[in-house]
């Protein structure tokens, strides 16, 4: 899968995510970073945004991950 | 802030966000996202005077109008009046302390510029009481009918810029089951800090209430899913298909509404919902003004 697409799909877990509380501060402001800087869709943006729905929504990140619809 | 850089993108003309003490503070994240955005009007909805004070909620609004420069509306309202018990506040005379904290906020804001003030409003004395205190109203309803009664109410007597708004809890998704699923906390939420009044017409018992109110208190959600399977989520929240959506909305600009407020959760899939919602938002435009 293409990093952006990759990206998009990583976000859209992470935006519809109700437990972003186990989110820890500090990747949740480097997520904003590379977002606002347009960096989220390079390499070290994915791998930031596969920490950050780890923690959040484990199941649905395996699942981008896989390939699958979430 | 994601949200509020990707809606500015969008080209959606505003943003509200909610105001809950068991929330992040409105004007701390209204003033993160108006550093981060260009175009969009921001404001917080609703704000209340209960647990603010008139003349504290003006300089918050007077301060991110500096920083917004000049982007910034305000709706106050009285409140919901379960969060309040629970801090050992009693809303004593809403409508009367609304339009209250509307005049005072007025007075202080002088020098900040224009800054529409809008009332959240319900019932009928606090919609009837928006068009003569406020510049604009949020009406407070997700249902068809609710929209279209207030909309009645508010037909008499409006200046001609009194902005009438419509405050839909909306859930979108091409699978309507899942869409209602999402819809269905926030509507319970909404529906246990209901008045009385608003419940029996809707045949909602107190017991009912009760149940729903300590079942979102404990978190056990499944238990929620399972006693919401009525007619009474529709009351509270907007779900559906896209489609559905846009017929909705079409009908609600019909009865006379200036403006559609798609409030959360939107979708199960929030990115998702709010990209189709400003292409609708689009398509709407462009049928009924021409532009989008």
């Amino acid at each position: 899968m293409k990093s952006r697409k990759r990206a998009d799909l990583l976000l859209e877990v992470l935006m519809s995510s109700v437990n972003l509380d186990k989110v820890p501060l500090d990747l949740g402001w480097s997520v904003w970073q590379l977002f606002s800087s347009g960096e989220i869709y390079s390499s070290k943006g994915v791998r930031i945004l596969i920490k950050a729905c780890r923690l959040c929504e484990p199941d649905k990140t395996k699942r981008v991950l896989r390939g699958e619809e979430v | 802030m994601i949200a509020g850089s990707l809606i500015d993108g969008m080209r959606f003309d505003g943003l509200w966000v909610s105001d809950h003490y068991f929330n992040r503070s409105s004007f701390i994240t209204l003033t993160l996202i108006a550093l981060n955005t260009r175009r969009v009007v921001l404001g917080p909805a609703v704000v209340n005077p209960y647990t603010t004070h008139p003349a504290v909620i003006a300089q918050n609004v007077s301060t991110l109008q500096e920083v917004a420069k000049g982007r910034v509306r305000l709706a106050l309202g009285a409140g919901d009046k379960l969060a309040l018990s629970r801090i050992g506040v009693e809303r004593e005379k809403p409508v009367e302390a609304v339009v209250n904290a509307v005049n005072l906020v007025r007075r202080f804001l002088t020098h900040s510029g224009r800054v529409d003030v809008y009332i959240g409003a319900q019932g009928e004395r606090m919609l009837r009481a928006s068009t003569e205190a406020a510049d604009g109203v949020l009406v407070n309803w997700s249902s068809f009918e609710m929209l279209e009664k207030s909309a009645r109410i508010l037909s008499d007597n409006l200046a001609k810029t009194f902005h009438k708004a419509a405050y839909v809890i909306t859930s979108v998704h091409e699978d309507e089951a899942k869409a209602r699923k999402t819809a269905v906390p926030y509507a319970a939420y909404l529906m246990a800090g209901s008045s009385q009044k608003h419940l029996e017409r809707m045949g909602i018992g107190e017991d009912f209430r009760k149940r729903v109110q300590q079942l979102l208190e404990m978190n056990r959600w499944d238990e929620l899913y399972q006693v919401s399977t009525g007619s009474w989520v529709d009351e509270f929240a907007f779900w559906g298909s896209f489609k559905k959506l846009e017929e909705f909305s079409s009908a609600v600009l019909d009865m006379g509404y200036d403006e559609i407020v798609f409030a959360g959760p939107l979708g199960p899939r929030y990115l998702h919902a709010l990209k189709t919602l400003s292409l609708i938002c689009r398509r709407m435009r462009r049928e009924r003004v021409g532009v989008g």
